[in-house]
């Protein structure tokens, strides 16, 4: 009967070892991390308005999407990031994210949300200086909108910062709102007769 | 001491036995006076060291027409080590540099470097051009667009090699403690700084250091710098001598993607006001408005192969090859000289790109890429200029909450309200103030392109792009044609379509050119009119 205390030590080493959560880092496997899920059991839906690109591809539209009702921001904000990686109706714009979105971690500090890419959402996505740039003030433009209290958006890939995501745009510093690549809506045609 | 003073390799040697011999038989009565004499001769002699270029490890002696001050070194000399072609008549001394020519015209004290003339200290002795050392490295530096380096304390110069590190140290007086700027030309691994007695050592990872310390004034903080390359174990130290009245000193956090370390350092110091180590402060140079010199940026290249056509056109292949085409296109003129960023099918990071532009002093930086998007019928050509953020606080916002850079902050490190996110905001104004002229370079490539190669003018835009940043000219980014878009995949691929658009970024380069020269033309005459 004088097994039992070892025996117990190592059963509670185990049970230890299994509570500790894996850091950031150790949680990038490529193919391994699952596309975004949003937490099940969430019920009420919330309209939110989310930004693709223009089928004339000059501009970002505003498209009417629908995501559930949460007073979590970061699952709000995954939800509207995965939103990003649906495509609208043809006539309606055009998707810019990969189908397949890969978040290590979303976080949001005095205003700022912090997005965290795995690196594997952008492996063989070709493209030029456009698409980089409407895809991500899609995403920066979109957070503006739905999320109120955001007044930046950081981006990073495997847990730190890059120069760009795709080549060209510069993601290094905190992004704001771009409202010059969004279309606008016509100004009204004003009646004479209101006049 | 002034004159002709020539040096002939083994001649210290031989002065300075002379000295030794002098000194040890000085002393003897019957030869004193002949060899007291011999003695005082020789300890002048050895005094005189020459001057000396280091291309890479290679030392190229030089002579020199000594004087007090600033040594003036043999044009003759300086071209053979460099392996330039000098021409003498009696008026002029003409450098061939590659396709360039540089001619040195003593009686007028000027070199004229083709697109610009510069002021030159010139002494003439026996057919023999002698060229003081400061106007010299300027003038060649200028036309070979690398910086020679000349050390005083050493009276050596250095071209650097590509290999090589080059440091650049800098000094600054700010509110009673010296700033000592220490920044690096390549990447590095983050150096180590400790103390060695009176010396603060700074260790870099990397066995082959070029100092610039041209802009480096030596004072009471920092008396003196010296650098011991390669290193045993691959690395180089860079030594600082500590004034005695230094009685602390700190490293600002170390930021890999600028490659710079600052330094600062405390004491006991008298009021130092702002001085600058404005080595040779009599230079004034006589600039020409007008491109000169031109950086072209072929897109991606390596393993970033940017966008793929539809039958396996590799972006990075295209741009390389329209870059080299525009190259001799341009430089065929005459009027221009051209550097690629990449000439053969490798990477460079975004912001050294425009560090290649900036160090050659370029007057105008494209970078050419093609395009690519969701659909496949999307076609023509986009020209881009620089645009910040929409608000103001772009950068002053970006960098504080989110310190995830690679920071590694030493136990000593003390943050400075003037930290390194004022640098990351100096880096991104290096553009600002050339955005104007960028729009132009825009919008006359896009409308040649839409005349001579018919491509579809998708317009000038603005866009935070990463590449045109650092630019310290006006830089502009042109997409030439859609590769995504399988018609446009096979023009890019055709010889007679990439001629066009050459031609057409060529015609574009030459009206900007012209707009220039008018504008500084039309400048000049409203401030004689306002100065009569």
């Amino acid at each position: 009967m004088k097994r039992p205390f070892p025996i117990l030590l190592l059963w509670l080493i185990g049970c230890a070892g299994n509570e500790i959560q894996p850091s950031a880092a150790d949680t990038a496997p490529n193919e391994n991390t699952p596309p975004v899920q949003v937490d099940a059991g969430i019920r009420a839906e919330l309209e939110i308005t989310a930004y693709y690109l223009h089928p004339e591809l000059d501009y970002l539209v505003p498209v009417k999407r629908t995501i559930f009702s949460t007073d979590n921001p970061i699952v709000r904000i995954k939800q509207i990031v995965e939103v990003l990686s649906i495509p609208p109706d043809p006539d309606e714009g055009l998707v810019l994210w990969p189908s397949a979105i890969y978040l290590r971690e979303v976080y949001m500090v005095e205003g700022h949300v912090l997005i965290d890419f795995d690196s594997a959402t952008f492996e063989r996505m070709s493209s030029g200086t456009s698409r980089e740039l409407f895809m991500v003030y899609s995403l920066v433009d979109t957070l503006y909108k739905n999320i109120e209290t955001c007044t930046g958006v950081r981006i990073l890939v495997d847990g730190r910062p890059r120069d760009t995501l795709l080549g060209q745009v510069d993601i290094e510093n905190v992004l704001h709102q771009r409202v010059s690549i969004i279309l606008q809506d016509e100004e009204p045609e004003i009646d004479i007769q209101d006049l | 001491m002034c004159g002709l003073r020539k040096y002939h390799g083994k001649e210290p040697r031989f002065a300075r036995i002379w000295a030794m011999i002098g000194r040890m038989l000085g002393g003897l009565r019957l030869y004193r006076f002949v060899f007291l004499a011999m003695s005082i001769s020789g300890l002048f002699a050895a005094e005189l060291d020459p001057v000396v270029l280091y291309k890479g490890t290679d030392p190229f002696p030089l002579n020199t027409y000594d004087q007090p001050g600033i040594p003036f070194v043999s044009l003759s000399d300086f071209c053979r080590a460099m392996e330039y072609e000098l021409t003498v008549t009696e008026e002029l001394q003409q450098v061939a540099v590659f396709n360039r020519l540089i001619t040195f015209e003593p009686h007028r004290q000027i070199a004229n470097l083709g697109w610009k003339t510069v002021p030159v200290q010139i002494r003439l002795e026996a057919g023999t051009a002698f060229i003081r050392v400061d106007s010299m490295i300027n003038a060649f530096s200028e036309v070979i667009g690398k910086d020679l380096i000349y050390e005083p304390t050493s009276r050596t110069i250095h071209l650097p090699d590509d290999r090589d590190l080059l440091v650049t140290i800098r000094n600054r007086w700010n509110e009673g403690h010296l700033r000592v700027s220490v920044a690096f030309n390549k990447r590095v691994e983050k150096p180590t700084l400790h103390q060695s007695g009176r010396f603060l050592v700074l260790s870099v990872k990397y066995p082959h250091v070029q100092i610039d310390s041209t802009r480096f004034a030596t004072n009471e903080a920092v008396e003196a710098v010296s650098v011991f390359g390669n290193l045993p174990d691959k690395t180089s130290e860079i030594h600082f001598k500590l004034g005695e009245t230094v009685t602390s000193f700190a490293a600002e956090p170390f930021v890999a993607t600028n490659s710079e370390l600052v330094i600062k350092v405390a004491g006991d110091f008298q009021q130092n006001e702002e001085k600058s180590a404005e080595l040779f402060p009599d230079q004034v140079e006589s600039e020409q408005a007008g491109v000169r010199r031109i950086v072209i940026d072929p897109g991606h290249g390596g393993k970033d192969i940017g966008a793929k056509g539809p039958t396996g056109l590799e972006e990075k292949m295209t741009t390389l090859d329209i870059a080299r085409k525009l190259q001799r296109y341009l430089e065929t003129s005459g009027e221009y000289e051209v550097l690629l960023t990449r000439n053969d099918d490798f990477n460079l990071p975004l912001k050294v790109r425009t560090g290649v532009a900036n160090n050659f002093k370029a007057d105008l930086f494209l970078s050419i890429h093609v395009n690519a998007i969701v659909r496949p019928d999307a076609w023509g050509s986009e020209t881009y200029y620089l645009s910040l953020d929409e608000q103001d606080d772009f950068v002053g916002n970006g960098t504080v909450e989110f310190e995830n850079r690679e920071t590694e902050a030493d136990e000593t490190v003390e943050e400075d309200e003037f930290g390194s996110d004022l640098d990351l905001l100096l880096w991104d104004l290096a553009q600002s103030e050339h955005v104007d002229d960028s729009f132009r370079v825009a919008r006359y490539i896009q409308e040649e392109l839409n005349i001579l190669a018919g491509i579809r003018n998708r317009g000038v835009k603005q866009a935070p792009l990463k590449v045109l940043k650092g630019a310290a000219m006006p830089a502009v980014l042109i997409e030439v044609a859609f590769i995504s878009n399988p018609s446009e995949e096979r023009k890019l691929k055709s010889y007679e379509f990439k001629t066009k658009v050459v031609t057409a970024l060529g015609r574009a380069i030459k009206r900007y050119d012209r707009d220039v020269k008018r504008r500084s033309m039309a400048q000049q005459a409203v401030m004689s009119e306002d100065n009569p």
